[in-house]
């Protein structure tokens, strides 16, 4: 119960700031937009049936792209105010903090989803499954979205150190996740074909979302300890060559 | 295959006692031959994809043994340093 | 016997090699529908296994490197990721070598495929990690390490899965019982192989590791 309270404290604090300048919702529905802009462009000219065979993709490569956006600028404000170890040092549930870092990116990845599924539709005519069946896309998104808050908010936080090396963030972040992504793919198209084993696919996607939420919030104290702790003073091995002695 | 190709009959001699030269049909030998040579370029293309597999693996092995033994030598160097510069200060 | 494991792995290696080939070339019957072409199996496999065992060793290590501390766990770790690195790329590059030969197309989609490419994504993701990412990156490293092995089932199931949407048929049958026997040498020769250098890195590693330490000590004591 503490933990929750402490999550949702934090999440608060992170949506009030956000609710002052919107920086992170705007960029990231932005970027949804031009995303959407884009594939328009790319795949307009194909015929229908290729449309159908398409759209899953484009969904859940936005989603992918999207996320990625997301959770660097959700780290990297407590990169740049040194927040984490002050976090870290407080009597704070890691749990909690876990918890509300996945709870805010979620909320920003959910809002550009609400951009991103009707944007689909409009542009692409294959896109009317998606408001045939409003609940099951409505749960579908969001428990593609939520396995994969599940496991980049794991990675983000251990990449939230000063060096700020995001790029890596795209290297270990996108293989991870294709377990995840086949998955919401064919869940997809099942659903776009109005297969009824929809259901079934949603269920294991359930199944999916607890195994990965339930390994990431295992090993996100260690790897955000780990994080925040000062790098080591000792120059490192590859800078290290002593000159040679005369 | 043995539908197609006739094997030459044993059987019938012709009336002043010599046996008949028979064997199998124009038709039939040359699709012996195709056959023969579609099955002569199998084998040929497998041993070409096989020597690029194999060849593959080798390499494969050979680059990583040739990495961790520029690695030892890189430390060896790297152990000589140090051994020298104790050796320095010590002295 | 401990420090001479790495060699005597690559000894007895040695004999096992030349007996293997010979064993798959001179005195293995061709496949029936494959021909010659499937020697080639007779290595790939052995491979295919390979990077599976050692995404496991992979996790498992850095499962006891994230709860001891253990450097030597990450060492094994480490190495065991570059052997999973090598092997992998022998399984994609010599399988659409045989599947070229065999249905004169390279990739065929087969879920077995697909999921050794991702699980080899994820090793080269923890390798670029070790080596260029932060220096507090360790447990980070650690835990994709652990994600990469527990997503070996999990990414074979999904690709079972996602193959709903492009069907295609089993391509690999159940092996011939008069082909096993050749089998077996090949898959011990290269798992002799893979352990010796397996072994031969995990003690660089650990060396490197020391060395560090000693000049840290070294430079602490002259300051």
């Amino acid at each position: 119960m503490r933990r929750l309270r402490q999550a949702y404290l934090l999440l608060r604090s992170d949506l009030r700031q956000e609710l002052r300048d919107f920086e992170l919702v705007l960029t990231a529905g932005f970027f949804t937009v031009v995303l959407l802009a884009m594939f328009y462009l790319s795949f307009a000219a194909l015929q229908a049936k290729a449309h159908v065979a398409a759209l899953p993709g484009l969904l859940w490569l936005t989603v992918a792209f999207v996320g990625v956006l997301t959770l660097t600028r959700v780290f990297d404000r407590e990169r740049e105010a040194d927040t984490l170890r002050a976090l870290l040092a407080a009597p704070v549930d890691r749990l909690a903090i876990y918890l509300a870092k996945a709870g805010m990116t979620l909320v920003v990845l959910l809002l550009c989803s609400a951009v991103l599924v009707p944007g689909l539709w409009l542009m692409f005519p294959a896109g009317a499954g998606f408001a045939a069946q409003p609940w099951a896309t409505a749960a579908l998104v969001v428990l593609g979205c939520v396995g994969y808050v599940a496991v980049g908010t794991l990675f983000a936080a251990g990449l939230a150190t000063g060096s700020g090396k995001n790029t890596l963030l795209f290297v270990i972040l996108y293989p991870v996740t294709t377990p995840l992504l086949m998955y919401a793919l064919v869940t997809t198209r099942a659903l776009l074909d109005g297969d009824p084993a929809v259901v079934d696919y949603l269920g294991q996607m359930v199944a999916l979302d607890v195994i990965l939420f339930t390994l990431a919030a295992l090993l996100f104290e260690s790897v955000l300890v780990g994080a925040a702790a000062k790098p080591p003073t000792h120059a490192a091995r590859s800078d290290r060559r002593a000159p040679p002695v005369a | 295959m043995d539908e197609t190709i006739k094997q030459p009959s044993k059987e019938t001699t012709t009336p002043d006692g010599y046996a008949p030269v028979v064997g199998r049909s124009l038709a039939d030998v040359e699709k012996l031959r195709e056959l023969e040579g579609q099955a002569a370029a199998k084998t040929a293309s497998d041993y070409e994809h096989i020597v690029w597999a194999y060849g593959v693996l080798w390499a494969l092995f050979a680059a990583y043994g040739l990495f961790l033994w520029r690695r030892s030598a890189r430390l060896r160097a790297d152990m000589d340093d140090l051994r020298r510069t104790l050796d320095a200060r010590r002295a | 016997m401990r420090r001479l494991l790495p060699e005597l792995c690559l000894i007895a290696a040695m004999p096992l090699l030349v007996y293997s080939v010979q064993r798959v070339f001179l005195h293995t019957p061709n496949e029936r529908t494959m021909g010659t072409a499937f020697k080639i199996f007779f290595f790939h496999v052995p491979m295919g296994w390979l990077i599976m065992i050692m995404a496991v060793i992979c996790g498992i290590a850095a499962g006891v490197q994230l709860r001891r501390r253990s450097r030597r766990a990450g060492c094994v770790a480490l190495a065991a990721s570059e052997l999973g690195f090598v092997t992998g790329l022998g399984v994609l590059l010599t399988g659409p070598i045989w599947g070229h030969a065999t249905w004169g197309t390279p990739w065929t989609g087969d879920a077995r495929q697909v999921s050794t490419a991702l699980l080899w994504l994820i090793l080269v993701a923890y390798l670029l990690l070790r080596h260029y990412g932060p220096r507090t990156s360790e447990r980070l490293a650690s835990a994709l390490a652990i994600f990469g092995a527990v997503n070996v089932p999990i990414i074979y199931y999904a690709v079972k899965v996602w193959k709903t949407m492009h069907p295609s048929n089993e391509v690999v049958g159940k092996l011939p019982p008069e082909m096993r026997a050749s089998f077996w040498p090949c898959l011990l020769a290269l798992v002799l192989v893979a352990l010796g250098l397996f072994a031969v890195r995990i003690r660089q590693l650990y060396l490197a590791d020391e060395l560090d330490e000693a000049w840290v000590r070294s430079q602490d004591r002259a300051a």
